[in-house]
């Protein structure tokens, strides 16, 4: 019996290991880990501060009051935050009958320094200008403290030097009361967004 | 000796620049290719040089353990994104690979074929259900690459399944080929 106790003990370490880095075998991704890390749903949002594309500064905070489809993506995104956005326009469209008092549209550049009012301005006339989408910047630079407050959001984000920002390309649908109590991963269709949506509007 | 240096060399020139940099840009070049060969190279390094007839020590099945679990623990896509961003990861990446191989190499002749042939069939299972998993799930698993990228790997799985399978079951034939009759 001695004999297999190695084993044993080498498998076990990489079991506690693996255990550790997926949350309890929960989160095996990259999104999965960073929505796990901050916390089950439904739970408060963390504060965000950003401008939008007038130039104003706000916060998440002052939509409170109403639902909102927070996404976060940059203009110079290659490929996820189009499909994402397209996702959005769709939907958008599909839930034409909430009046933007009661849904909102949140699309947030996580590319303050490129991503300036009048490019962000041009974004916004090209979703269509609707009243019920705003589109932002976030009004710090992508620091290490930045991050960090993106993460307690469940949002995480990853800039290499050549100045592509890898990022959660999920949708939070924020509460009235300002509570993320739904996250929809890039790949979930718009249906079933809009579905998931009206059922939290009847 | 001269195998296993070479063995070791070719291992050091696909890990570090500029093969790194290159086979790092794309995931089917990173997991179609760099891994796999390493992973070779680390078998090649430590396979031993005459046939292989002692029985077998615990340490053989700690080996086995370790390449097993390392193998798992690469495979979460998370550590891999990780990885991607982080040079260090990455080196350690690489060397845990080496070390699989070698671990492979040290364990898998002295064990009962039948251990080796259940985990080998287990793992180039796992390899197909992979690589379909790739291929044909609508978003990004691994969120350092692209999706493109992602379905390049999945065929790339899929199609490299088989030659695994041939691979796999060439060599237990040869081992029992070559095997001692039992006394």
């Amino acid at each position: 019996m001695r004999r297999y106790l190695p084993a044993a003990a080498v498998l076990a370490g990489w079991i506690t290991l693996a255990g550790w880095w997926t949350f309890g075998f929960r989160a095996f991704t990259t999104d999965g880990a960073a929505l796990a890390a901050a916390g089950p749903l439904p739970r408060p949002a963390s504060p965000l501060t950003f401008i939008d594309a007038s130039g104003d500064t706000t916060t998440l905070a002052r939509y409170q009051g109403r639902y909102v489809l927070l996404t976060f993506m940059y203009l110079h995104c290659p490929g996820v935050c189009q499909l994402v956005t397209q996702r959005l326009q769709q939907a958008r469209v599909d839930l034409a009958e909430a009046p933007p008092d009661r849904l909102l549209f949140l699309s947030v550049s996580l590319d303050p320094e490129r991503d300036d009012s009048t490019a962000l301005a041009h974004h916004w006339r090209a979703l269509g200008s609707a009243a019920g989408w705003v589109v932002g910047r976030l009004a710090r630079p992508l620091d290490h403290r930045q991050v960090a407050d993106l993460a307690h959001l469940g949002v995480w984000v990853s800039r290499d030097p050549s100045g592509r920002i890898d990022h959660a390309a999920s949708t939070f649908l924020l509460d009235p009361a300002g509570n993320v109590v739904e996250v929809f991963r890039p790949e979930v269709p718009a249906t079933a967004l809009v579905a998931a949506v009206r059922r939290r509007l009847s | 000796m001269i195998r296993r240096a070479a063995a070791i060399a070719a291992a050091c020139l696909l890990a570090l620049p500029p093969a790194d940099v290159f086979l790092d840009a794309t995931m089917e070049r990173r997991l179609l290719i760099q891994i796999p060969a390493i992973l070779v190279l680390g078998a090649l390094a430590g396979w031993p040089a005459g046939a292989a007839h002692r029985p077998w020590r615990s340490g053989d099945l700690a080996a086995l353990a370790f390449a097993v679990g390392a193998m798992l623990f690469w495979m979460i896509p998370r550590s891999l994104d990780l990885a991607a961003r982080s040079h260090l990861v990455d080196k350690a990446l690489h060397l845990s690979v080496f070390a699989v191989g070698l671990a492979l190499a040290r364990s898998l002749p002295y064990l009962s074929l039948a251990i080796p042939m259940t985990l080998g069939v287990q793992a180039t299972a796992m390899l197909m259900a992979l690589g379909i998993v790739y291929l044909h799930y609508p978003g990004l698993i691994c969120t350092a690459y692209t999706l493109e990228q992602q379905r390049v790997v999945g065929a790339g799985l899929v199609r490299a399944t088989p030659v695994a399978w041939v691979l796999l079951w060439s060599w237990a034939l040869h081992r029992l080929a070559v095997s001692r009759p039992a006394a």
